[in-house]
């Protein structure tokens, strides 16, 4: 069978081409540096005059050095070779492929240097990879025993005894970054991206001698209360703990889920800080979404995974999934390991977990969004008062047809005082809720068997037909919660219950036989509205 | 050797609200929630799955298996529980929900891997702590139960 030889410098054209940013590469780099257990990485980037723009600066070499365990000659030749031995990873490294240098280096660079030693009383090594030299030779080779210049030498002096430096020379400039811009970002994506790194391990990362402060999207410190609480000026949560998920049954992995709901900025306008939280939880819709973390690393930010709309609704909502690098296989990851795509299963188990979530994200933030407009909307003591004012005189009555008359039922309700007792049983928490309030619009926490009403006759006070709706019906919580209180639409849906409550009560009053079947009515509507508004109407969406 | 049956406990046909879990071990592994506080309780829900247009039947059937072996059924009993009574309960559905999203990770740990294929639907109560802490008690107990870990 006949070999070939690969066209070695049209192959590393490719791979220095597969997909890195000027800080992706060098976060590439820094993840090196983690798994050679650091305590502490310094990021430098030096810049030079543009060569034809005057007022311009260029980059003209980046550092990257760490105080970890360092590396023996014979592993700076591995960590230079193209696609470094699967054994020199542990389990839970933030390397991969074994391309990370080589692809991150060259993407931004023609020149990669790398100076190691992990012994104390060994000396200082350094091994050179040049593009320039290697399409020369047209042969990947590597350049052994190079001389460390005197400012590499200082550098190495404040690393301590063992360690590591990668100095990326001869940058290319075809990503044209702006240096001030590309220090900021650097500053900004080590922050978030090594997040966890930094506040489990105390690891120091500083970018041309400024400290990376860790940045967590999802606030996870500030999160306490559970999302059923939101109000729009605290992060809630959606989960009481991380929430697993499976990623593969045969291979036994999973991922770890974690949703917040952040705050409404608006909500923070009348104290004049909407820009600070704005600021603060870096509210863009870029940053909506799914935060990916492999290995406590952060490897993909503001996912939308075809879950999430990049939607201004959105806004408060993040969520992080978590795997760890025993999942490498299961899970679909390119070499600059920030794309992910997740298998079927796994990804149908986070869709149906997650579903649900991302709506009620949405309507959460519409509903913070009219509360802030209108503090009458919602839930509130207020919500009924004007009902009850407008049916405080509402009357029982029967509608006869076939004698073309109305028959006034009040007195009869009364006179059957003791047999719709036994039908309208008041019990006395309900009775503690009536006490001296004259109410006919009784909202309650829950009915059984998902009732949305429920007529009650106030027996202490002249029989009046009140009727009880259930704040925890889909009904309840889509319509009325939506609504100021005292609307006329809140008014004519409030007057619409009560009068369901008093025909079916004036109905039994003269015929209790019916019972069944008005418990029958009630509990099929309620179901029925139930599932028409959270399946039928949610699918529709 | 004679075919046996197991049933042990008399509350099994009680009008109940319970959480119930049906483990097929064969031909592949899988696991059915669901949650019922009909009039013959588990016993009768487990025969309307069983029946040949059941629920279970059905998703078997979507997940590729015609017909099963090895069935076992475990249920919780909810009564103690205020929240869960009566023929429809959204706090039991969330319960239903929650499970069944749990058990798909633990799916993936016990010996004998096992997907989970009932059919659920999320509502607002998901989103209570208590029930989410309730659910992962009762999926961390009831898992040892099964037989995937036996």
């Amino acid at each position: 069978m006949p070999s070939y030889q690969l066209p070695i410098v049209r192959v590393l054209e490719a791979i220095r081409r597969i997909g890195y940013t000027p800080v992706s590469a060098i976060l590439d780099i820094v993840d090196n540096s983690i798994v050679a257990e650091a305590s502490e990485i310094k990021i430098i980037i030096n810049t030079k005059p543009h060569p034809t723009k005057k007022l311009r600066q260029i980059i003209s070499d980046i550092y990257i050095c760490d105080n970890g365990k360092g590396m023996s000659p014979s592993q700076m030749t591995n960590a230079l070779i193209l696609g470094s031995p699967e054994s020199s990873y542990d389990k839970n490294s933030l390397s991969k492929f074994g391309f990370g240098l080589k692809s991150a280096g060259l993407s931004q660079a023609n020149r990669i240097e790398v100076i190691s030693r992990n012994n104390r009383n060994d000396e200082w090594v350094k091994y050179v990879l040049d593009w320039d030299s290697i399409v020369d030779k047209n042969e990947y080779y590597i350049l052994e025993n190079e001389r460390i210049e005197e400012v590499e030498f200082n550098l190495l002096k404040s690393i301590g005894d063992t360690g590591t430096i990668v100095i990326l020379k001869k940058i290319l400039q075809v990503n044209d970054a702006s240096p001030s811009k590309m220090i900021k970002n650097v500053i900004e994506e080590c922050g978030i991206t090594y997040h966890r790194i930094i506040e489990k391990k105390g690891i120091i990362i500083k970018v041309n001698g400024e400290l990376v402060e860790p940045y967590d999207p999802l606030f996870l410190s500030e999160a306490s209360k559970s999302v059923n609480e939101y109000d729009g000026t605290t992060v809630c949560s959606y989960f009481v703990e991380p929430f697993e998920l499976p990623i593969k049954t045969d291979s036994h992995t999973t991922m770890t889920l974690n949703a917040v709901q952040l705050p409404y900025p608006p909500m923070f306008k009348n104290e004049g800080r909407q820009k600070e939280i704005n600021k603060k939880y870096r509210m863009q819709l870029k940053n909506i979404g799914f935060y990916i973390y492999r290995n406590d690393r952060l490897i993909a930010k503001g996912e939308k995974l075809g879950l999430v709309p990049s939607d201004q609704d959105y806004m408060s909502f993040r969520a992080s999934i978590d795997f760890d690098s025993s999942a490498d296989n299961d899970i679909n990851l390119d070499v600059t390991k920030t794309k992910v795509i997740f298998p079927d299963y796994a990804f149908e188990a986070l869709k149906e977990r997650m579903n649900g979530i991302i709506k009620n994200s949405a309507t959460l933030w519409n509903l913070i969004k009219i509360k802030s407009n209108n503090p009458n909307v919602g839930e509130s003591e207020k919500t009924h008062e004007r009902s009850n004012e407008l049916l405080k005189n509402s009357k029982p009555i029967i509608v006869d047809l076939d004698k073309g008359e109305t028959k006034p039922m009040e007195n009869f309700v009364e006179q059957k005082k003791t047999e719709l007792k036994e039908i309208y049983e008041t019990t006395p928490d309900l009775i503690e809720l009536l006490k001296g309030k004259r109410k006919r619009i009784i909202p309650v926490d829950d009915l059984p068997n998902v009732l949305l009403w429920k007529p009650g006759i106030d027996f202490d006070n002249n029989c009046e037909v009140v009727v009880y709706l259930s704040k925890s019906h889909p009904f309840y919580e889509y319509i009325y919660k939506k609504l100021e209180a005292g609307d006329d639409a809140l008014v004519i849906l409030d007057a619409l219950f009560l009068n369901l409550a008093m025909a079916e009560t004036s109905i039994l009053a003269i015929n209790k036989e019916h019972q069944k079947m008005f418990e029958q009515l009630r509990t099929t509507a309620s179901y029925q509205l139930s599932k028409f508004i959270e399946v039928a109407l949610e699918n529709a969406e | 050797m004679l075919n046996r049956i197991y049933i042990s406990s008399t509350e099994v046909a009680s009008r109940k609200p319970f959480i119930y879990f049906i483990a097929i071990l064969k031909p592949v592994a899988l696991l059915y929630v669901g949650q019922t506080c009909q009039r013959y309780g588990v016993l009768g829900r487990f025969f309307q799955h069983l029946e040949p247009d059941g629920t279970l039947r059905n998703r078997a059937i979507e997940a590729g298996i015609d017909d099963f072996e090895n069935i076992s059924i475990i249920a919780v009993d909810l009564s103690k529980y205020n929240k869960f009574g009566n023929a429809y309960n959204r706090y039991r559905d969330a319960l239903e929900f929650l499970l069944h999203c749990e058990m798909k990770a633990k799916g993936c740990k016990s010996k004998i891997p096992f997907e989970v294929i009932s059919n659920v639907r999320a509502n607002i109560f998901v989103n209570d702590f208590e029930l989410q802490k309730l659910s992962k008690e009762i999926a961390n107990e009831i898992v040892d139960e099964l037989p995937y870990n036996k």
